[in-house]
């Protein structure tokens, strides 16, 4: 029976990969330039060769978390955009409920002061960054929903598009959750305990942190214990692929962009079995 | 989530689909300090959309496991299927199709012809509703201190169960056509076959889709009653606040109904995948600004 060598795919190849499922459930072709077209390679390489594809628990895990941070950090700020908005325009005459008008030229530079006082109680540059683009994307929202009015607008109506927003969120989580699912079908997930010493080297040999040592340790494992050759599919240039000569002088362990993964797998394939001396290499 | 009689729908489609069966109902009662657990088993036939109405709610409140000082079990079923009758009783379309519904059963060609209407008109009115409901879900969000991925996975639930009913109505239209055919073909006997092919081909799709409603209302029942003061205050709009839940039971429910709705999804991509496609919509400027939100995540990981 043939060895049955195969892919190990990284976080970014699985998000990306999600992102295009979603969009052909719908009959979308996003517009994604080289980045996209090179996981379609990857994904006709996969099938025409009939290459098997798996992703560790650990790296499905991290996606689900990512995905939860990035639903939650658009919307807790725009809850808390809402609570702004509700104070700031709250009703000054007695009795009554009605929230102060919303002007259009003006008041748009509370939303402009909104986010300068919560980038200040941020210290991480990610933090920062993710912010800058959930601004961008509630700001560029509104701007869209206020074209076609006059001077003002109810600040219900501006609270009632905020919500509108996070309704476009919830169609756009509802395509995902089924596109995940087809995903799952197409890279099935392994669970695997990673062994600490392992986990260890990669982090002290490469200064790695917890998430790509565990996703690595994970592909590494697997490949000493079903005795295949593995490859380690990322995008992560920093702190993955910039590293591949030494990784695999190392630990025997093949990591590659999306482009050469088939290339690397084929060539894998015509050598020997992969190295069984994981624990005499550590 | 917006509580609504559409929400019966898989209990009742079930009336359709099974006979008799047998029932074990458990109440619970407290006294002071002491509390008393009666179960009662018995064989019943599934006569009517009360009797389903009601095993319904009994089976969401049964899923709780902690319930605040001021509610039991037992009256907090009567209030959720008081709420349900009111809420069919109050919508022509929907009374009108529950009545016409009787107890004929799928063995008969009006029997079907009524299932099918019936079907149809919840399938349509929870259709119309869903935008509504998805929004009542946000506004919840955003008037409440829990997390999003609560009210965005009750809010999928809603789709999904919009789908589930599209995919009944299909289902049933397509019955309809093939049992006729048989029964002219081949007589009434021949054609009984094919109502039993179609009860276990859906069976899945239906208990799937009761086990992610039940879950879906235990765990909103459970928030709601925990922010209410009393059991007139159920169902009221009011703001949602963490603090007052049981952080244990919260969590409990939420796993189960998160594990559950992914089941559903599961059932239902497997069963009309073209259909989901169709049912599902999203602008492509918010997943691109949702993407470059997640590219930041990724490069950080």
């Amino acid at each position: 029976m043939p060895r049955r060598d195969c892919f190990f795919l990284d976080v970014n190849i699985l998000l990306d990969m999600l992102f295009d499922r979603a969009h052909e459930l719908v009959g979308l072709r996003p517009e994604r330039g080289v980045r996209g077209e090179t996981i379609k390679k990857l994904v006709l390489g996969i099938d025409k060769n009939k290459l098997d594809c798996f992703a560790s628990s650990s790296v499905y895990d991290r996606l689900s978390k990512i995905v939860e941070k990035v639903n939650a950090s658009i919307a807790d700020v725009a809850r808390k955009l809402v609570s702004c908005l509700r104070e700031q325009k709250k009703p000054t005459s007695p009795g009554s409920n009605e929230l102060l008008p919303f002007s259009i030229k003006s008041d748009l530079f509370l939303i402009e002061k909104f986010f300068r006082d919560e980038f200040r109680q941020l210290s991480s540059e990610e933090e920062k960054e993710g912010l800058r683009r959930v601004e961008y994307m509630l700001v560029d929202y509104l701007e869209q929903q206020l074209r076609n009015h006059g001077e003002t607008v109810r600040t219900e109506e501006v609270v009632s598009f905020i919500e509108n927003l996070l309704v476009e969120i919830n169609k756009w989580s509802d395509a995902r959750n089924t596109a995940m699912l087809q995903v799952q079908q197409k890279v099935e997930r392994k669970e695997i305990i990673v062994d600490s010493v392992l986990q260890q080297i990669f982090k002290e040999e490469f200064g790695w942190g917890d998430e790509d040592s565990s996703n690595t340790a994970s592909a590494l494992q697997y490949q000493d214990e079903q005795n295949v050759w593995v490859v380690f599919v990322s995008t992560d240039y920093k702190h993955i692929i910039n590293w591949q000569e030494e990784i695999f002088s190392k630990l025997k362990l093949m990591c590659s962009d999306p482009i050469y993964a088939v290339h690397h797998l084929l060539c894998l394939r015509e050598m020997a079995e992969p190295p069984r001396d994981l624990a005499t290499r550590l | 989530m917006a509580f609504s009689g559409l929400g019966l729908i898989p209990s009742t489609f079930r009336f359709g689909l099974s006979s008799l069966q047998p029932v074990e109902e458990v109440f619970t009662k407290r006294i002071g300090h002491l509390k008393f657990i009666k179960k009662t088993l018995s064989l019943r036939p599934s006569y009517s959309f009360e009797d389903y109405t009601r095993f319904s709610s009994l089976a969401v409140v049964d899923r709780l496991d902690h319930m605040p000082q001021n509610f039991e079990k037992e009256k907090l079923a009567e209030v959720l299927t008081s709420w349900y009758q009111k809420a069919i009783e109050s919508d022509s379309d929907l009374a009108e199709a529950v009545e016409s519904l009787g107890t004929g059963g799928l063995y008969t060609d009006q029997g079907q012809r009524n299932f099918h209407r019936f079907v149809s008109t919840f399938s349509r009115k929870y259709s119309e509703g869903l935008e509504g409901f998805v929004k009542a879900e946000m506004s919840r969000f955003v008037n409440s201190d829990l997390s999003f991925s609560l009210f965005d996975q009750l809010s999928v639930f809603h789709r999904n169960y919009s789908r589930f009913m599209k995919l009944m109505e299909l289902q049933t239209a397509s019955l309809m056509k093939r049992v006729s055919m048989y029964h002219r073909e081949r007589g009434i006997k021949r054609s009984r076959p094919i109502v039993e092919e179609f009860k276990s081909a859906v069976r899945p799709i239906v208990d799937a889709a009761d086990l992610a409603r039940i879950s879906a209302l235990s765990l909103d029942l459970y928030i709601d009653i925990c922010n209410s003061r009393d059991y007139v205050d159920i169902f009221n709009r009011k703001t949602l606040c963490r603090d007052r839940l049981d952080q244990r039971e919260y969590e409990r429910l939420f796993t189960s109904f998160s594990k559950d709705l992914r089941e559903f999804d599961a059932v239902l991509i497997g069963n009309n995948v073209e259909l989901i496609g169709k049912e599902t919509s999203f602008k492509e400027s918010v997943a691109q600004a949702w993407y470059r939100v997640a590219e930041v995540y990724l490069s950080g990981s």
